[in-house]
């Protein structure tokens, strides 16, 4: 028995300490063994637990932000946005928003309404818009800027209400638009009450356009830049 | 040992009870104003005081030099009869009044110095003049950066003190000195008299809870320490919160050395990440743990000391109490690479430490303030300068060579004359025995590290004949039974985050926001006949 100790030992002191696992592995093939961590510290024995420094749970953030929808071809909005935001917990939020700019004529249909071709498209401009919906981030991150370390979270945004259009032709006829409201963005944190929020939305809507009498689908993509207080939560 | 500190501290409080009582040879004094340029002596009451007549014949120079607005010649005058063999009755009355006139002069240290020596020289008759002296003395020693000084004449002569507050203030200084000779007994008794409403009370009851804690009394330092805690509360500012910061780090230490490792850890966990004292909290949370066999914990708060944020941080004891964490979890192969790396890390430190031995005083005082002012470590790592880099009494003392270099500096465009000379001399002296006094003890603290460092470096080898041991053991184990023993079934740690916290995975990577918050949970792999518990040990 000792000497089966001492053999193991001599075994061990020759190769320092080969898993167990790992050495029968090696001994019973020659294929090349798998790491089996025995009588170390792992990473994953390590964790990093701390106190949550940027926390929404219970808070009313408040925003304000401005924001363009830049991709329809005919009209071009730049908007102004509130925005009001109940954290029920970290990740989960009811959000309202109303939204309101003026879509201005883009070059495309300057052009196509121009003497060349003197098409009049029934494009609709973006006037105003009203959503409520469920605002979950699930994400919550941490950025490293050389010596500061910048706090973000990463949220999803699912809304629906209505869209006020207005038609670009003369008659100037006026729709208002049922809307789905879908985004995606980021906070992030300049303080213990402010975050600086960015978001890419794309609500989608149906239009009923009165000069042709047909229901239309129509996209208005945009991004936001703004900043949000928060009040209220745990101090 | 005791009863020589007790004896000393009942000559104190004989002395405290006499002060109290009044002196019979001066009357008593409420306010402890700066002097009169021109001072009425004393009473000559007390048996061998000079008259009133020798007195004025002694002082009639300074006194017409004075009336004609002559400080400088004033001055002379004084340091004339200091030298005076046959004036030795007024020898304290001249450095008292020679204090006042360099004060005046814009010669703050030498006035310091000159105070400091007439309150060695205090007699009965000239105590109450002298004394007087004691709130400006303490005022310009601070602004120069020298309370040291005063600290061995007030120890030895806190009978001047007339008044309330120059009594508590003379108390706390010579109590410091009494502390740094190690006469607890003496000091315990003379912080006796700072009184509560003195606004040296908070730091009085923190050294009182020190001394107490070196006495081995470390209940009864939680008290003082819980006093010193009230009382400066409503105290704001950098100096209070650092006092405040140092108060929790040694309430830590007086649960530990009471073996209240629970309410140690606490204490420990209080001290504000931002604080200088967060290391040394952090180091000694993680014994309190390891007092509780509590080895995650230990592992855990070792971990921040050991990143790269801390390299400038001498450590070598956390190191070696991570691996002996390590290996009473059963953890041997970690435990010997980490013994590998200890050795390998502090062999060359130990090398340095040895080469740099032999270095002068004023050599270790000089590099330690160049870390200190310039950031340069010179031809010693970092991390045996950076203690300095933040010790108040280092601090203190720079500043004071610096002030007493300034007023050399002065003095030199000065024509010579018997004050600037004694002027000169005197702070000269004063500044060589400060570098000669703080540089010794940097090196004995180097020495110290040095010897410790190779004790510990000699223990690593016996270390690892313990691993292997251990492991011995462990494989005759698996022999006997056939395979490797089942580990010892341990409690599971909770592991759940509370709300309000955020856990992320540790990937190697260190942030330094992170540091501080690091947790282990790795299993202890021993088999039953394996496991240890430092608690055990203890009990045994």
């Amino acid at each position: 028995m000792l000497l089966l100790a001492a053999t193991l030992l001599a075994r061990h002191a020759l190769v320092p300490f080969i898993p167990r696992a790992q050495a029968a592995d090696a001994a019973s093939t020659a294929k090349k063994p798998e790491t089996v961590d025995i009588g170390i510290i792992k990473n994953s024995d390590i964790k990093v637990v701390q106190r949550r420094l940027y926390s929404k749970e219970h808070t009313l953030e408040l925003g304000l932000a401005i924001g363009a929808l830049p991709w329809d071809t005919f009209t071009f909005a730049p908007k102004l946005q509130l925005t009001g935001t109940s954290f029920l917990s970290e990740t989960l939020g009811l959000e309202a928003h109303v939204g309101g700019g003026y879509g201005l004529e883009t070059t495309t249909y300057k052009y196509l309404a121009g003497a060349d071709y003197g098409v009049a498209v029934e494009a609709y401009r973006y006037l105003a818009d009203a959503q409520v919906g469920v605002h979950y981030s699930p994400i919550y991150a941490k950025m490293n800027f050389g010596n500061k370390i910048v706090h973000n979270d990463w949220y999803g945004l699912a809304c629906g209400g209505a869209t006020l259009e207005q038609s670009v032709l003369p008659a100037a006829d006026i729709a208002i638009a049922p809307t789905l409201g879908l985004g995606i963005g980021t906070q992030i944190w300049l303080g213990k009450t402010l975050a600086l929020r960015t978001e890419l939305r794309d609500d989608l809507m149906l239009e009923h356009r009165k000069q042709s009498n047909t229901e239309g689908f129509k996209q208005n993509a945009g991004i936001i830049v703004g900043i949000g207080t928060f009040s209220g939560g745990k101090k | 040992m005791r009863g020589s500190q007790w004896d000393r501290g009942g000559l104190v409080l004989v002395a405290l009870t006499a002060l109290s009582a009044g002196p019979a040879f001066a009357a008593k004094t409420k306010e402890a104003h700066p002097p009169p340029a021109v001072e009425a002596p004393a009473a000559p009451v007390v048996p061998g005081a000079p008259d009133q007549k020798t007195h004025d014949a002694a002082f009639a120079d300074y006194d017409s030099q004075l009336a004609s607005g002559q400080k400088a010649r004033a001055a002379d005058a004084l340091v004339t009869l200091i030298n005076d063999p046959t004036k030795a009755p007024f020898l304290a009355e001249s450095f008292a009044k020679l204090g006042d006139l360099l004060k005046e002069l814009d010669l703050p240290y030498a006035a310091t110095l000159a105070w400091r020596q007439s309150f060695l020289d205090a007699q009965e008759w000239d105590a109450e003049q002298v004394g007087r002296r004691v709130p400006s003395a303490i005022e310009t020693a601070d602004k120069v950066g020298d309370l040291a000084v005063l600290q061995g004449p007030f120890s030895k002569n806190v009978g001047i003190a007339r008044t309330e507050d120059v009594r508590g203030q003379m108390g706390y200084y010579a109590a410091r000195e009494a502390y740094r000779q190690q006469s607890y007994g003496l000091s315990l008794g003379l912080l006796k008299m700072v009184k509560q409403g003195d606004p040296l009370f908070p730091k009085a009851k923190m050294l009182e809870g020190i001394v107490l804690n070196a006495q081995s009394k470390p209940e009864s330092a939680l008290t003082s320490f819980e006093a010193a805690g009230k009382a400066g509360k409503d105290d704001k500012g950098a100096e209070a919160a650092r006092f405040g910061e140092m108060l929790k780090l040694n309430t830590g230490r007086s649960y530990y050395a009471s073996g209240n490792y629970p309410r140690a850890i606490q204490a420990f966990a209080t001290v504000s990440r931002g604080s200088e004292f967060w290391p040394e909290a952090q180091f000694e949370r993680a014994w309190s743990h390891f007092r509780i066999d509590d080895f995650n914990g230990t592992l855990g708060l070792l971990l921040s000391l050991d990143t790269p944020f801390f390299k400038n941080y001498y450590y070598p004891e956390a190191d070696l109490l991570r691996i002996y964490s390590m290996f009473l979890i059963c953890k041997f192969p970690e435990a010997n690479d980490q013994i590998g790396v200890f050795r390998a890390k502090y062999g060359k430190l130990d090398d340095k430490l040895k080469a740099w031995n032999g270095h002068t005083p004023e050599e270790n005082f000089e590099a330690a303030r160049k870390y200190r002012e310039q950031g340069d470590p010179g031809d010693l790592p970092a991390m045996f300068w950076n203690p300095y880099a933040t010790e108040e009494r280092f601090g203190d003392s720079v500043k004071a060579v610096e002030s007493a270099n300034d007023e050399l500096k002065r003095l030199k465009d000065v024509s010579a004359n018997p004050f600037a000379d004694w002027a000169k001399t005197a702070v000269k002296a004063r500044r060589d025995e400060l570098v000669t006094a703080e540089g010794t003890r940097i090196r004995d603290r180097l020495q110290a590290q040095q010897d410790e460092l190779t004790g510990m470096l000699n223990d690593s080898q016996i270390f690892t004949i313990d691993i292997m041991s251990m492991k011995t053991k462990l494989y005759e184990e698996a022999a006997t039974i056939g395979k490797m023993p089942d580990v010892a079934r341990t409690a599971e740690r909770d592991d759940r985050v509370k709300r309000a916290y955020v856990t992320w995975p540790y990937e190697g990577e260190v942030w330094a926001d992170e540091v501080g918050y690091y947790k282990v949970t790795t299993t202890p792999e021993c088999p039953a006949s394996l496991r240890q518990t430092v608690q055990g040990d203890v009990k045994k």
